[in-house]
């Protein structure tokens, strides 16, 4: 039995202290996913914990198709995207509203570590994460901090493969726009 | 080679060189895309509160607990309904005899049942406006 189907079973089973384990395991992710999407700490907060009722609630329902990650992360982000529209927020931008192509040459100096350990550099990029639609900061979050596949992505959100890869590349590629943005005015 | 394919090779050798640990210094166009995936690689501030496990397990427990009361309740309810009907049953039939027997005035009927209707969907209509307006407050 692989450890979801024990987890799973245990929490049916109502074993005490076995739904804790469960959130244990799966906060981080429900967070990633919730707090990227709404932005607001104290909404997030409260939609997360929405999101983990609604698990309790359903977990019966949970048929193994996918992994138990993917199967809260679909869970949580169809509560944050509800949360949006009833916000009338929109997940996502049209294409006509991102920005053109990105400055291709800002110089040739650049250093990788000295970049990493200058603090306001680091502050800018966050801040540009920040400001990415909230499609955009929370597919770049599940790909890079929570290391998920396209797929999972794709199950998770209920995008094609091809959409997820395309959000993944402007995304990236605007982050590097506000980056040489940033560099170009302290060269 | 346009702009988006160009730095579609960028992002794929700027992870590349992130998981496999390669030195830096060789593309400072691969470099930024090297420091956009470290700063995505960051945890997130804010966190969750500590006690959020402890907290949300012991919020589902009680709800668990308060389905258990509202069969409880329900069935408690369901036995007094019948306890009842079988008491007054009796009398209640010869209630409704009664009432057969008394002849209804001459009212405009259809007339009646029509602002019986009209009440009915005034007060669906205010019912779901209270939710709504409720449902936003609370969002």
């Amino acid at each position: 039995m692989s450890d979801d189907q024990e987890l799973v079973t245990e929490v049916l089973a109502r074993t005490p202290g076995a739904f804790e384990r469960l959130i244990a395991r799966h906060k981080a992710l429900v967070w990633h996913v919730v707090y990227r999407m709404v932005k607001h700490p104290e909404d997030a907060r409260e939609l997360s914990q929405d999101v983990f009722l609604r698990v309790h609630q359903r977990l019966h329902q949970y048929r193994f198709e996918s992994s138990l990650a993917t199967w809260i992360g679909r869970v949580a982000f169809s509560v944050a995207s509800r949360h949006l529209q009833k916000k009338k927020l929109p997940l996502a931008e049209s294409a006509s509203d991102e920005e053109g192509d990105v400055l291709d040459d800002v110089g040739d100096g650049f250093d990788l570590e000295a970049a990493c350990a200058d603090r306001e550099t680091v502050d800018h990029l966050n801040a540009a994460i920040e400001a990415l639609p909230p499609l955009q900061r929370t597919l770049v979050t599940l790909y890079h901090l929570d290391e998920m596949g396209i797929a999972e992505i794709g199950t998770i959100t209920g995008l094609p493969d091809g959409t997820v890869k395309n959000y993944l590349f402007r995304a990236r590629q605007r982050l590097r726009q506000r980056l040489e943005t940033r560099l170009g005015a302290i060269a | 080679m346009n702009t988006n394919d160009q730095d579609m090779r960028l992002q794929d050798e700027a992870e590349r060189a992130e998981r496999e640990g390669l030195a830096a210094g060789r593309d400072p166009r691969v470099d930024r895309y090297r420091l956009i995936m470290r700063a995505l690689r960051q945890p997130l501030e804010p966190r969750l509160p500590a006690d959020f496990d402890v907290h949300v397990a012991g919020l589902a427990l009680r709800r668990d607990g308060d389905g258990i009361e509202d069969l409880l309740v329900s069935l408690l309810l369901l036995a007094m309904g019948v306890g009842a009907l079988l008491f007054v049953g009796p009398s209640l039939a010869k209630m409704m005899q009664a009432m057969v027997s008394i002849k209804l005035p001459a009212l405009p009927w259809h007339q009646v049942v029509m602002a019986a209707i009209c009440i009915g969907v005034v007060w669906a209509i205010d019912q779901g406006w209270m939710r709504t307006h409720r449902d936003s407050r609370h969002s």
